[in-house]
């Protein structure tokens, strides 16, 4: 899909989990909203991201919001189980609404004022993709700017989670929260960068044909791909070395955002990403201005 | 971008009346006989009522055999090639996705006294959408829409918009939510379920019943004269008024049926009726009636329900109400809302008491969720 979507701004925050879940009371502290009452750490993950993108600012009401996350809510879907399962009890009324992926969502365009669209998607470790296209599909709608934020969290008792996840104890975990303010190139703002390209390929040779096609400087690996394949396929550009801070399914936001702090102007990224049960890539390009 | 309108080329759904409202008895027995949940909690034991598609709620594959099903029978009657089929595009709308197999293997373990028994064995919302791939064989990566009760119906809104940008030439719009202990305690805890009977609109009207239901429509950008039945668009927004209810003076829900108009280029008076989101629950059914009396103030159309018939099946009521409801235009009528007896004055509104001919022309489909979700579909019988 040729998407076409500006960036006008950017910034997040994540952190790596050993055996506890940080506190994130004192970083919450710091933000300038009046934090939602009876919100979850998914929430106070997302503010603590879109915070580092865009300060003390203040949002258009007609801002569209689309949230994208891999385990969406699992924290308060968990908690809910062990009270239904383990417990025996009736999960409390709000401990429920937390379960409703958007729930996150509400808290967001509240905090912020906004008013336009809010959309809730997941995808795997392809989240931010999905993001994207959506995104890119509602610029078109209006020329209201548009919000894009990732966010994943470690549910607490990170051991447990290890466990589920079927990893060996030692494993890091992280979490965190990346924002995009994306909009459509008509937008008087001078953009930082353009999503050119975000979309399906099966090929590997046509994937790198494409890659030569549009002349990419540097090309990115996801997590869920370093041990694939996929990592073996000759690719035009450099290679970018990624640090992964954990298992952390919208890690690519985060290694987006550092690619767009270092890149020079006219230096494209190919992004190369998959999910859990599919032989299918992602291919995103991305321009920086 | 002003919405075009798209034609429904195929349609299928489980739920408790099957694929018809005027199926006199569901594969369960008559409108309003219940599946069996009994919830065993230490606190207390519930029997609530449910509308359910079998009872089958235990079998693991469970999920999976309902999906494929209606999948499979959706796109054989879209007549869409293998070739088609595999560019279409994938959306999927639900609010709890797969999460009856984690509630299984989890509760199977724990009895068991297994030691790697945790809860949400299985993460993620992206399983089903990669099976559906798979099975199908669907080259497209699949777009997982979770918005509560809104989910399907913004489902379909996003699965427009990319089809008139021409990302894709066909969709395949699913909406999926089966029966699982989550969300039926869940709203058990917040105390809106209805005791017997699911009444919208009406005076003595007393909660939610909770359906089940898979639901599958594929809609497409190529013209074709056999479609009887348009997505013309409709539009969505937030409200910020609650988490759990929208703007009781009906102003939210009033803004989304006039963004809904503007940006189908539809006048108030070829609105033929209005399918309500109709929960019967106290604030739905006012903020509603308020926003469509504010939205259409000089004529109101007339209003009906779908959720008396099947319950409510939250992220799927999207889908599934429209085809039930585009199942009765094409019979010829408009459906009545059962159970309704009396007019509440709170409310100045009456939804239909008996069947009405169904004549060609746009019918906006109202869906509203927890988290400030609005949506309006407008449809299009030809």
């Amino acid at each position: 899909m040729d998407l076409n979507l500006s960036l006008f701004a950017y910034g997040g925050f994540s952190q790596t989990v050993d055996r506890q879940l940080p506190d994130l009371n004192q970083a919450l502290k710091a933000l300038p909203y009046k934090l939602p009452r009876r919100s979850d750490r998914l929430t106070q993950l997302s503010l603590l991201g879109l915070h580092q993108s865009c300060g003390e600012g203040s949002f258009d009401a007609a801002t569209h919001l689309v949230l994208a996350s891999g385990d969406a809510n699992l924290n308060s879907t968990i908690l809910n189980s062990e009270q239904i399962f383990d417990s025996g009890t009736l999960p409390n009324p709000i401990g429920f609404i937390n379960t409703v992926n958007n729930s996150t969502a509400y808290h967001i365009c509240v905090t912020l004022g906004i008013q336009g669209e809010a959309i809730s998607v997941s995808r795997d470790h392809c989240s931010l993709e999905a993001g994207l296209q959506i995104a890119a599909t509602l610029q078109h709608s209006d020329l209201s700017p548009i919000l894009l934020g990732t966010v994943d969290e470690v549910p607490n008792d990170p051991e447990q989670h290890r466990q589920r996840l079927n990893i060996p104890a030692a494993t890091p975990l992280a979490e965190g929260s990346f924002w995009f303010h994306c909009g459509h190139p008509q937008r008087q703002e001078t953009a930082l960068a353009t999503i050119e390209y975000c979309g399906p390929m099966r090929d590997s040779r046509r994937i790198e044909e494409f890659l030569h096609e549009r002349q990419i400087s540097h090309h990115l690996i996801g997590d869920f791909l370093q041990n694939s394949a996929v990592s073996e396929i000759q690719l035009p550009g450099e290679r970018l070395v990624t640090q992964s801070l954990g298992h952390y399914l919208t890690q690519n936001a985060d290694y987006l955002q550092r690619w767009l702090d270092q890149a020079r102007p006219g230096e494209r990224l190919g992004m190369l990403n998959g999910t859990a049960g599919s032989d299918r890539l992602t291919v995103t390009l991305i321009l920086k201005h | 971008m002003e919405s075009v309108k798209l034609p429904i080329i195929g349609y299928a759904c489980a739920s408790h009346l099957g694929e018809s409202l005027s199926n006199p008895s569901g594969p369960h027995g008559t409108t309003g006989q219940f599946g069996p949940p009994t919830l065993q909690l230490d606190s207390t034991q519930l029997q609530l009522p449910y509308y359910s598609v079998d009872d089958g709620f235990d079998d693991p594959d469970r999920t999976e055999r309902i999906l494929f099903e209606v999948i499979e029978k959706a796109l054989q009657r879209s007549q869409l090639s293998a070739a088609k089929i595999s560019r279409a595009g994938l959306f999927i709308g639900s609010s709890s996705y797969d999460l009856r197999d984690s509630e299984i293997d989890y509760r199977q373990k724990l009895e068991a006294g297994d030691q790697s028994a945790v809860p949400m064995p299985f993460t993620g919302y992206n399983r089903l959408g990669e099976s559906i791939c798979r099975k199908f064989c669907i080259d497209s990566e699949p777009f997982n829409i979770n918005s509560a009760c809104t989910s399907s119906a913004n489902a379909l809104l996003l699965a427009q918009s990319m089809l008139q940008l021409g990302f894709y030439e066909h969709a395949l719009v699913v909406g999926i939510e089966l029966y699982n202990e989550t969300t039926l305690n869940g709203f058990a805890g917040m105390q809106l379920i209805a005791e017997q009977r699911i009444a919208p609109f009406d005076k003595t009207r007393d909660g939610i019943i909770l359906g089940e239901s898979c639901s599958a429509v594929i809609i497409s950008k190529q013209s074709t004269d056999s479609a009887s039945l348009m997505l013309r668009g409709g539009g969505s927004c937030f409200d910020p008024y609650s988490i759990t209810t929208s703007n009781p003076d009906g102003s939210t829900i009033a803004q989304t049926l006039e963004n809904a108009l503007r940006k189908t280029g539809t006048e108030r008076s070829d609105v033929v009726a209005i399918k309500t989101h109709g929960t019967a629950t106290y604030m739905n059914d006012i903020s509603e009636s308020q926003g469509i009396l504010t939205a259409f103030p000089e004529q109101t159309p007339p209003i009906t329900a779908i959720k008396p018939y099947v319950g409510h099946t939250l992220g799927a009521c999207g889908t599934l109400e429209l085809i039930l409801f585009a199942e009765a235009l094409e019979q010829g009528y408009i459906p009545k809302t059962p159970n309704f007896e009396t007019s509440d004055p709170e409310l100045s509104l009456t939804p239909l008491h008996e069947d009405l001919d169904a004549t060609d022309g746009v019918y906006l489909l109202n869906y509203f969720g927890f988290g400030g979700s609005n949506t309006v579909l407008f449809v299009e019988k030809v």
